[in-house]
């Protein structure tokens, strides 16, 4: 019996040694770092998780559709709302309420894309290898455009001194980057966009960058740093790629916002409705007392709209605790998701006709210019009929049709900053006919010279960086 | 076995060693002659043969758990001796790692709590019961949640990311946080607290924020069997807050004054009968009931013992939709297979069930919502007359406030459910094939089970918002569970080499591997708010399952020495493997030593009888704390998906040199009673480093990384505990008691190795770590009061100028203010006459400050957005005229309410935590019934706080679950208030 009992302690004592072994344990739910990047596969995944992060509620799963309009002139803040981005919209702008987590949203899928750019040697030559090269560049490019478009300043209007953004282009992450000049910064974007343009497939599929997509955003990158020309080459360019067709007619018009046609979108980020991201959160939730608006349209603005007009379908009129409200329905839902879980469209084409107008009219090719206003504004308006204008009213023709449609999209705050113009509100109230709680009068207007039109570097990112500098805004 | 000296002239001296009990012989009898090192043991058979001095002496015998006695040898040649068992040397017996020691002999720092004292008392968790019953032990409830959970500091915070909760182990077995309400506190025997290196260094690379080492009753040694019922019932409430919220008058003059409102709008709902005066505090919480009852059965036999025991708990909380059920049951038994093998087991099975309200911040949590509604506003709709407005039902339709969201109806139709099945224990085996030598192996289990539903009904005002009006309701359920098993296997012997000199040796291997899996199910779409499981649903929405694995292996070894029962050394070395640490350093190495002098067994002290102990302990040793991630040395790439497809990103940054936080501590103790032992007491002095500190070091996120997990800074943490009992009279039928500890605890910062870059909290922003600054010191906006001109709020820029521009790069370090007190402890009494007992305990901790955004930011919101919800009443206090001063800033819809030192209040404070009386019903009545023992008692939890300087509850545990604001004391937001009790019960000894 003793025999058999040290035996058994024995054995235990020994069988447990061999747990040294057991230390290495595999999680399993992902690959090591270093085997990330072998196949094709790998790299189709990493390129599908750089567009997957573009779904941040702080990117365009959300505020980015939001605070350009929120901050400009769109939007007035809805007294029956939670008071959500009250600060963005009263100017209280600094370190802390400084859009925070769209710097860091925007850097993730930067980084995305530099993994991918620096492992591209393992794919060998070929289609396959360029297109993902291309959509990685072209990633990378406008993800620092949206950066620089919220943090600095336009080139146009920057002094040589002025400061952009960190342009990223490793994946160092002990890497603590100073702000490039303004004018490097529009430099390198420019170059990523350009390195994309041989490298990028032609039809990838809306979800995905291709050659039109990318000419498009390079059409509007021109448009932003000014440069009008090579804005119409661009859109030359997008044009001549198309895969889609052109401008969305006007009756597919509003099923665009049900993501029910993919005509006249050049490119969306997919949201599926197991991605679940609520985008128009932001604007509005509805509920059982009807929906609940965050923001309204500025009254002035809203009621730029006509009866005619086929982006009217973007409103609701309607009553929530008591009083009556024009909702913007853009996010609302599609049928059989979540509210306010919809694709989230980056560049349709009629931002692309509506820029080629832009830049004919400012260099003075008013018939061209009419042609493309007339391409959308003819798919917008039931009976249109063509204004034929020419000069200053062609010119006020075009902001007039490119803010309206392009409201509720985050690109107002950017296209007054661009042209150097003020914000200037209303000074009507939130409810459906102007009445009801108007703006703080100290909020009515900021001029064009406000360092508020570049937003304050994020106090994170000014605390862990001691290479950052602040933006004036910061305080 | 028979060990022997000679001496010039001597003679030999034998007999036979029984017991007094059942005179049965007893082996391993130390038999010393005092006052020299010759002495030994008796054999098996209770024999011993001793060489004396010719001229006699005294013979000493011992042996732990019976009477030590001196006799006189005088010439006697054969002395036999009946000794009996000495029942305060039995429980001074403590449990510390891996073995009993008796507690004279201990060399280190550890603190018992005899389980007496933890039972039937109305709280659920055994964490939040050690609260004051441990000196240098901090426990401060994490919020006031009927089964929640505690927060325990023993000597300090010595990590900042890592966990700062001690090692706890029940029988053996390590035990997650969310298991300490799945031991019912009525099955403890004792708990052991091990603060100091020598004590926790054994438990390796787990041990660094101590050792809490819990142990559950065996059989009672008499072979009668005892069976014992307790009940108590009782009720609870929110502890009352020091401030007035606004009535609707006030509210509505607020309202005006501040311009949100027009006069005549206030007046329109002053008068409206839609409108009545509402107390949201009596319209959402409600009186809490405790209940419990616990039976259990304990004896022996020759060759068996053993425990078992039933009990309840339910608590329904002081919120609708807010409780949590218990019912546990235990097994303990062992059975002695022959004179030298035993064979056992402990098992706890344990089921709970618990409805949470959210801890979030809005009013979607009912304790924001009571702060937040409106005095004016109703519960349900009302129209003109004061009458309800009815659905198409018939039903009361709920208000659902300015907020848009009303928490009476959520708390109804979007039930949240939590279920915990525990399964909990050990079977082991102890041979002891030779005299002294001690072998046992155990497996142990914890095996647990967590389901969590969440049913947003069809028709609920969430679903409303959050759902899809085409398929109503959605419904999550989480399943996960967590197998932990351990291996452990131990020798120990136990021997005399020379007589007077004891070793003890042990040596040990253990084998820790935990799986932890979860399954998570989400769909949309039901039928009806009576159909609640997803078989009923028209879509899933979501399923998903995880598994994550752990592992440890460990390799320990222990040896001390004993001379005379007065000098004491003890030194142990322990290998922990982890599969959390990183390739570059999978194995750390930890030890310890320590020293003890037992002086008042001195002959220059045992002659002074006023001094009955004094002894001096002595100890150094290093543990660890292991990151809390299980795969943070890695670098990934995880998986994710992007239109229906596989994505993967970069999730984790590698690090391959990753281990431990290494704890390097020395401490310094005296344990003394004087005066027969009326006055004892301890006093140590401890210095803990804590090195390697786990931490999210901040990285630029141009980077697109905010952090990666590194081996940083260290952290050293010192101070001084002290523990008095105080025996003011001792009487046959009348005893007082008084007993009290205090500790402190300095804490500094020592190096970040960061280029002397601040790490400021990633989660509130509100704190920071610098160099030579405590631990997460608040580091905030000063505020320079209101300017008397205008009433703007001003504040201190970087360079102490007054500004009206709140920046906060003007954030400064607050020095000395941090969550961290300097100091606590307890304070109470304990008294009895005749049958009747009176008990009080006091807890206090201060020298800590909280940022009080609830309370003095939320509720005083200046006028910006947040004013439109109810508001405290000194919100009145306002600047009003120019000369103004001492107010708050002049109201304003565009104010800015930041974050500023204005906010950050001191948190000191003595609280009542326990008074219980009790009457015991005399023998005599009793005996005639077959009853043993009768005991009555009323007890209150909780009933009295002083509180100077804090506005709200000062005992801050967490702020907000859903919001990451879980640091110890950091910030007030909303979480489920601390609750007060009365209760009464019985416990019957049959």
């Amino acid at each position: 019996m003793k025999k058999l009992i040290y035996i058994f302690l024995l054995a235990g004592f020994m069988g447990v040694v061999s747990c040294e072994d057991k230390l290495e344990l595999e999680p399993f739910d992902a690959l090591d770092a270093a085997q990330a990047f072998e196949t094709n596969t790998d790299f189709n995944n990493a390129l599908k998780g750089a567009y997957a992060f573009l779904r941040d509620g702080n990117y365009y799963g959300g505020e980015f559709y939001l605070l350009p309009d929120a901050i400009s002139d769109n939007l007035i803040i809805s007294s029956e709302g939670r008071f959500s981005y009250q600060d963005y919209y009263l100017f209280n702008l600094n370190g802390n309420i400084a859009w925070f987590q769209f710097w860091r949203a925007a850097y993730d899928v930067i980084l995305r894309t530099n993994h991918i750019i620096e492992n591209i040697d393992n794919l060998a030559d070929g289609d396959f290898k360029d297109d993902i090269l291309g959509q990685a560049y072209a990633l990378r490019a406008m993800a620092h455009f949206d950066l620089a478009r919220v943090y600095s300043k336009p080139p146009q209007f920057a002094g040589g001194s002025d400061l952009g953004i960190a342009y990223i282009t490793g994946t160092d992450a002990a890497n603590l980057p100073a702000r490039s000049t303004v004018g490097e910064t529009f430099t390198a974007i420019l170059a990523d966009f350009d390195a994309a343009v041989p490298l990028i497939g032609d039809d990838n599929g809306t979800g995905y960058l291709n050659l039109a997509a990318l000419q498009a955003l390079r059409a509007r990158y021109f448009l932003y740093t000014g440069n009008n020309a090579s804005a119409i080459t661009a859109s030359d360019a997008a044009i001549a790629a198309s895969v889609n067709g052109g401008v969305s007619t006007i009756s597919d018009f509003p099923d665009i916002w049900d993501d029910l046609t993919e005509n006249g979108v050049i490119f969306k980020v997919i949201n599926t409705n197991l991605d679940d991201v609520g985008v128009g959160v932001v604007y509005n939730q509805s509920s059982p007392d009807g929906i609940r608006s965050e923001y309204v349209p500025d009254f002035a603005f809203y009621s730029q709209f006509q009866a005619t007009d086929v982006r009217s379908t973007w409103f609701e009129t309607s009553d929530f605790a008591g009083s009556s409200f024009n909702h913007v329905i853009k996010y609302l839902q599609r049928p059989g998701s979540n509210q306010a879980t919809v694709d989230m469209k980056v560049i349709r084409w009629s931002e692309v006709y509506l820029t080629r107008a832009e830049a004919r009219a400012e260099t003075s090719n008013d018939a061209g210019a009419l042609a493309d206003l007339d391409a959308v504004r003819s798919q917008r308006y039931t009976g249109f009929v063509s204004g034929g204008e020419s000069g200053a009213a062609l010119k006020a023709a075009i902001q007039l049709e490119r803010r309206l449609e392009l409201a509720f999209e985050g690109h107002r705050m950017f296209d007054l900053k661009r042209q150097g113009l003020p914000i200037n509100r209303s000074n009507n109230g939130d409810y459906s006919d102007g009445t009801g709680i108007k703006p703080d009068p100290s909020v009515l207007t900021l001029p064009a010279s406000s360092p508020k039109f570049q937003m304050p570097i994020p106090q994170d990112e000014m605390n862990a960086n001691p290479n950052m500098q602040p933006n004036p805004s910061n305080g | 076995m028979v060990t022997t000296m000679s001496f010039a002239q001597d003679r030999t001296v034998s007999g036979k060693v029984t017991s007094s009990e059942d005179g049965s012989t007893l082996p391993g009898v130390n038999v010393v002659v005092k006052g020299t090192t010759n002495g030994g043991v008796t054999d098996i058979d209770g024999n011993y043969k001793i060489t004396v001095p010719e001229d006699g002496g005294t013979l000493l015998f011992s042996f732990i758990g019976l009477e030590s006695q001196e006799v006189e040898i005088g010439t006697r040649s054969i002395i036999d001796l009946q000794m009996s068992s000495d029942i305060q040397q039995l429980s001074e017996v403590v449990v510390v790692g891996y073995r009993s020691v008796k507690k004279s002999n201990l060399t280190s720092a550890i603190s018992t709590v005899d389980g007496a004292e933890l039972q039937s008392v109305p709280i659920g968790g055994i964490d939040n019961l050690l609260q004051g019953k441990s000196p240098g032990v901090q426990v401060v409830a994490q919020n006031g949640e009927p089964g929640s959970q505690a927060y325990i500091r023993v000597r300090g915070v010595g990590s900042v990311n890592a966990s700062n909760e001690p090692l706890f182990i029940v029988d053996g077995v390590q035990l997650n946080a969310t298991q300490y309400n799945a031991i019912n506190p009525n099955d403890i025997k004792e708990m052991s607290v091990l603060k100091d290196a020598a004590s926790t260094s054994i438990y390796g690379a787990r041990a660094s924020n101590g050792v809490i080492l819990v142990t559950t009753k065996r059989g009672s040694e008499t072979s009668k069997p005892q069976i014992t019922y307790k009940f108590q019932y009782g009720m609870k409430q929110m502890i009352p807050n020091n401030f007035e919220m606004m009535n609707k008058e006030q509210k509505l003059d607020y309202e005006v004054e501040i311009g949100i409102r027009t006069a005549d709008e206030a007046d329109a709902i002053r008068n409206s009968l839609a409108n009545p005066e509402t107390d949201w505090f009596d319209v959402l919480l409600q009186n809490g009931i405790v209940q419990s009852h616990d039976l259990s059965f304990g004896g022996s036999s020759e060759t068996a013992r053993y425990f078992f025991s039933l009990g309840t708990y339910d608590e329904e909380g002081i919120s609708v939709g807010s409780n949590f059920k218990r019912v546990t049951a235990r097994a303990n038994a062992e059975f002695d297979l022959t004179e030298f093998l035993t064979f056992g087991n402990n098992l706890t099975v344990t089921n709970s069930k618990s409805n949470l309200t959210r801890d979030r911040n809005n009013v979607q949590n009912p304790f924001r919502a009571i702060y937040d509604y409106n005095p004016y506003e109703p519960e349900f709709q009302l129209d003109d007359q004061g009458d309800f407005i009815l659905d198409a039902d018939g039903e009361k339709q709920y208000n659902l406030t300015r907020n848009g969201f009303s928490i009476g109806e959520a708390l109804l139709n979007n039930p949240e459910e939590e279920r915990y099945t525990n399964l909990i224990g050990n079977v082991f085996l102890t041979a002891k094939p030779i005299k002294g030598l001690n072998l046992k192996t155990t497996y142990g289990y914890n095996y647990r089970i967590r389901e969590a539903e969440y049913y947003n009904q069809p028709g609920s005002v969430l679903d409303g918002y959050v759902g899809d009006t085409n398929a109503p309701g959605s419904k999550s359920d989480d399943f996960d569970s967590r197998f932990q098993f351990n291996w452990t296997n131990t020798a120990a012997y136990n021997f005399v080499p020379v007589a007077g000199h004891t070793i003890d040796v042990l040596i040990g291997t253990e084998y820790y591997k935990t799986d932890i899996r979860t399954v998570d199910v989400n769909s949309k779409g039901f039928p009806s708010k009576k159909f609640t499981t997803q078989d009923n649903a028209s879509e899933v929405t979501l399923g998903s399952t995880t598994r994550d694995e752990w592992s440890l292996w460990s390799m320990f070894g222990m040896v001390s020495y004993n001379l005379n029962e007065k000098y004491f050394a003890t030194a142990s070395l322990r290998r922990d493997g982890s599969s959390r640490f990183g390739a570059n350093n999978k194995f750390g190495m930890f030890w310890s030593a320590s020293g003890g002098w037992n002086m008042h067994e001195e002959s220059f002290l045992s002659d002074i009888s006023q001094i009955s102990q004094l002894k001096i302990r002595a100890s150094i040793g290093t543990s660890g704390n292991e990151p809390n991630q299980l795969y943070a040395s890695r670098g990934f790439y995880g998986f994710g998906s992007y239109n229906n497809q596989t994505s993967s990103d970069p999730t984790q940054l590698e690090n391959k040199d990753l281990k431990w936080e290494e704890n390097f501590n020395y401490s310094i103790g005296i344990d003394f009673g004087v005066l027969d032992n009326r006055v004892s007491g301890s006093v140590d002095y401890y210095n803990k480093n804590t090195r390697d500190l786990l931490f999210d070091a901040p990285l630029s996120s141009t980077t697109g990384w905010d952090s990666r997990l590194e081996n940083i800074g260290e952290i050293v943490n010192s101070g001084i505990e002290l523990e008095l009992a105080w025996d003011v009279l001792r009487g046959k039928d009348y005893n007082i008691r008084l007993l009290g500890s205090a500790a402190t605890n300095d804490n500094e910062v020592l190096n970040l190795d960061n280029d002397e870059q601040d790490i400021i909290n990633d989660d509130s922003g509100l704190t920071v770590l610098r160099e030579g600054q405590k631990v997460n010191t608040f580091y905030l906006v000063q505020y320079a009061g209101v300017n008397p001109a205008n009433g703007e709020e001003l504040f201190y820029d970087k360079d102490g100028n007054v500004t009206n521009v709140w920046n906060g790069d003007d954030a400064i370090a607050m020095e000395g203010k941090s969550p961290i007190p300097t100091y606590f402890g307890n304070f109470g009494l304990d008294a009895s006459w005749k049958g009747i007992k009176l008990g009080l305990n006091f807890y206090y901790q201060g020298g800590n400050y909280t940022m009080n955004w609830a309370f003095n930011q939320g509720q005083l919101q200046d006028g910006a957005s947040g004013s439109r919800n109810n508001q405290r009443v000194d919100a009145f206090d306002y600047w009003k005229k120019p000369g103004d001063t001492g107010v708050l800033p002049a109201p304003s819809l565009t104010n800015n309410v930041v974050d500023t030192d204005r906010y950050l209040q001191r948190a000191d404070f003595i609280r009542l935590r326990n008074v219980n009386l009790s009457y015991t019903l005399p023998k005599a009545i009793i005996e005639k019934a077959w009853l043993q023992d009768v005991v009555f008692f009323v007890q209150g939890t909780n009933l009295w706080t002083f509180n100077k300087y804090f506005d709200g509850d000062p005992e801050v545990g967490r702020g907000s679950d859903e919001s990451d604001l879980t640091e110890m004391g950091e910030v007030t937001l909303y979480t489920y208030p601390n609750t007060r009790g009365f209760t009464a019960g019985v416990n019957i000894t049959f």
